[in-house]
């Protein structure tokens, strides 16, 4: 009952003129951003960020969310009619959407990418209405070790769910953790690693770094390309499917939708794994697996809603725990801060509002995108005709002013740039970024609960095993490390041995 | 050179760094963690990540370091980062639309390889366009610089 009275009091927010009209501008340049290659959410994210300074913090929170699952659907519309992902969670769509494309159903891919992406958003803002009240219920009780562990628990999930070498990830995460060690130390005042910068007493600006190893490096390393490649362009009246593809469809949504929500609550890169996720099992149920890749409507529905579903998922622990389970989610977390809220357990019940509106205009926002998507696609794939040599510069300016905004420091515009090129040479040597990334907000916070620990406990480090919740999340964390370990070790031998093998 | 072994190596010059600096630090007790505690605790995992990094790159064989092909062409990347330094330095002292005009003149012109007279027109468009969106529309502060306008 608790959850429909706040739907319905959110509602009553969302509807508000303005947070409607955030909601609008936000998915209109979420899709924008999703359609775009070279421009994914967190760099979209956090270039729109300091547009939201003056705003409420409802209406910014609701227009940076717009931006989040905005460019979970415009990413699949490159992918369908160009073989380019605009998104990395529209990677698996390329396969057979594209192969539709070439078919002549190229409409229908993206009407039913749009259907699905519906569908599993409101399946997913549904989760969270109950999910997370009840959730933040239980985070209450946490103290400091529990927090700490719960910390702990996302950043190994994080390096274990990570892309490439386990040893990379780990070492990145760690790394992170270090950089969010510069800066006044919290408890006693000391300056850390500042070396005379005033600037950096509040630590190394979580954005300026956010947008330099995201969206700096990305324009780097699309100034390399210089591949052009040809826009399938869909007709109007071939946009819906035929009842069979609509029939077929039914399934991978409803499949995606779950897949997607519940691994949306995992931290990392969620809605990528989601999205491989649902098209794994797809091909999995399929009568006949080998046809896909050759354009099956099942392998566009089933990831392209388990991806939004999975956006959806994402907010709750951001919302009940103050936990950000990716780099993306951690900006708009960003903004709460800047806006003086603390999110966390207590969000849900000081401020209803803010919480049940995002919630609730989550429903509108889905609404306006499949009515932006499925009849203007033909208006976001010119976006396309612009050629990126003359889109970058605008990009870089933008972010310029961002920053700047921010502080009015012009150390965070050098940091920004060093974390660009520094985000260049990493992509290079295969490192994922995002663990350096969320270990850089979450480092400051583990810290304090760390030491505050130690000091409740007087130095005996015993008090994270004293709390059964601390003790389950340790226990969980040492076994994916663990089980992180062993699956490197097994692959490296079979490797070494299949090289042996090679050799002979 | 392997690849791997380069990060980690770079890597356990950045833990060096951070076990110095954090033994600069008062380290505190157990009881109570002074400001070098963790920063200390942080640096000697990073430290033994990369011994495991470089030791088990002695014993795979991974991508060989090799410059041109492993980098690409660098010439793209390289300009938008002088180019984004030279505006971020003239940011402050010569104001928002003269660095935004002198960033993206030389991104147009140097990097996308427009005609310098277009590339202007481009960039005091962009510019002038940028400064009435961010400061009259959004009401964003940006330097105005020496000249006191814009």
């Amino acid at each position: 009952m608790e959850v429909f009275f706040g739907i319905g009091k959110g509602l009553l927010v969302a509807m508000e003129p303005s947070n409607i009209l955030f909601c609008f501008v936000g998915v209109l340049l979420g899709t924008m951003v999703g359609v775009l290659p070279g421009v994914g959410p967190v760099a979209g994210i956090s270039i729109l960020l300091p547009v939201t300074f003056g705003m409420q913090p409802v209406s910014a929170i609701i227009m940076l969310a717009g931006i989040y699952y905005g460019a979970m659907y415009g990413g699949s519309t490159t992918s369908i009619l160009m073989r380019i992902p605009g998104e990395a969670a529209s990677v698996v769509t390329c396969l057979d959407g594209y192969e539709m494309s070439r078919k002549g159903r190229a409409g229908a891919a993206l009407f039913i990418a749009a259907w699905g992406s519906f569908i599993g958003g409101n399946i997913s803002v549904l989760g969270i209405a109950f999910l997370a009240p009840a959730l933040a219920r239980f985070a209450i009780k946490f103290g400091p070790s529990e927090m700490f562990t719960v910390m702990l628990l996302a950043l190994v999930l994080l390096s274990y769910l990570g892309s490439g070498s386990p040893l990379k990830t780990l070492s990145m995460l760690i790394l992170g953790l270090f950089l969010g060690t510069v800066g006044m130390d919290t408890m006693t005042g000391y300056m850390r690693m500042t070396y005379g910068f005033r600037e950096l007493a509040d630590g190394i600006g979580f954005i300026p770094v956010a947008m330099g190893l995201f969206g700096i490096s990305e324009i780097l390393m699309a100034s390399q390309e210089k591949q052009i490649r040809e826009v399938i362009r869909p007709k109007l009246k071939d946009l819906l499917p035929t009842k069979e593809e609509f029939n077929r469809s039914l399934g991978p949504i409803f499949r995606g939708s779950v897949v997607g929500f519940l691994i949306g609550l995992l931290p990392g890169a969620a809605h990528i794994i989601a999205s491989f996720t649902s098209y794994a099992l797809e091909k999995k149920l399929a009568k006949n697996p080998h046809e896909f890749g050759t354009g099956r409507i099942e392998g566009v529905a089933g990831p392209e809603t388990s991806n939004n579903a999975a956006a959806g998922g994402a907010m709750i622990p951001f919302l009940s725990l103050g936990i950000p389970p990716g780099p993306a989610i951690a900006i708009m977390m960003v903004a709460l801060l800047i806006h003086g809220i603390q999110p966390g357990p207590l969000l849900i019940t000081e401020q209803p509002d803010l919480f049940w509106g995002v919630v609730s205009s989550m429903y509108i926002g889905n609404l306006i995108l499949i009515i932006l998507n499925v009849p203007l696609v033909g208006l976001f794939v010119n976006l396309l005709r612009v050629p990126f040599r003359f889109l970058f510069p605008l990009i870089l300016t933008i972010c310029l002013v961002g920053i700047y905004s921010m502080k009015a420091s012009q150390l965070d515009l050098w940091i920004l740039l060093v974390s660009g090129a520094v985000g260049f040479i990493l992509r290079r040597f295969a490192f994922d970024l995002a663990p350096l990334v969320m270990a850089l907000l979450l480092g400051p916070m583990m810290e304090d609960s760390f030491r505050q620990s130690l000091m409740m406990s007087g130095g005996d480090l015993r008090i994270f095993f004293h709390s059964g919740i601390s003790f389950v999340l340790l226990v969980l964390s040492g076994l994916i490390i663990i089980s992180e370990v062993l699956h490197f070790l097994v692959d490296r031998g079979r490797r070494n041995r299949m090289e042996n093998f090679n050799h002979c | 050179m392997t690849v791997d072994r380069v990060s980690f190596i770079a890597l356990m010059a950045i833990s060096i760094y951070g076990v110095v600096s954090a033994l600069l630090m008062p380290l505190g007790k157990t009881q109570e963690p002074g400001p070098g505690f963790f920063p200390l605790i942080l640096s000697g995992i990073l430290f033994f990540l990369s011994t495991l990094g470089i030791f088990l790159s002695f014993m795979v064989k991974g991508k060989v370091f090799q410059g041109k092909s492993f980098w690409g062409d660098l010439r793209a990347p390289i300009k938008i980062l002088l180019s984004y330094g030279l505006s971020i330095a003239l940011f402050e002292p010569v104001g928002y639309v003269f660095a935004s005009v002198i960033l993206l003149g030389l991104l147009f012109w140097w990097v996308s390889g427009t005609t310098l007279w277009k590339a202007l027109l481009f960039a005091a468009i962009g510019s002038l366009g940028s400064y009435v969106l961010f400061v009259n529309f959004l009401r964003i502060p940006l330097p105005r610089g020496i000249f006191g306008f814009f």
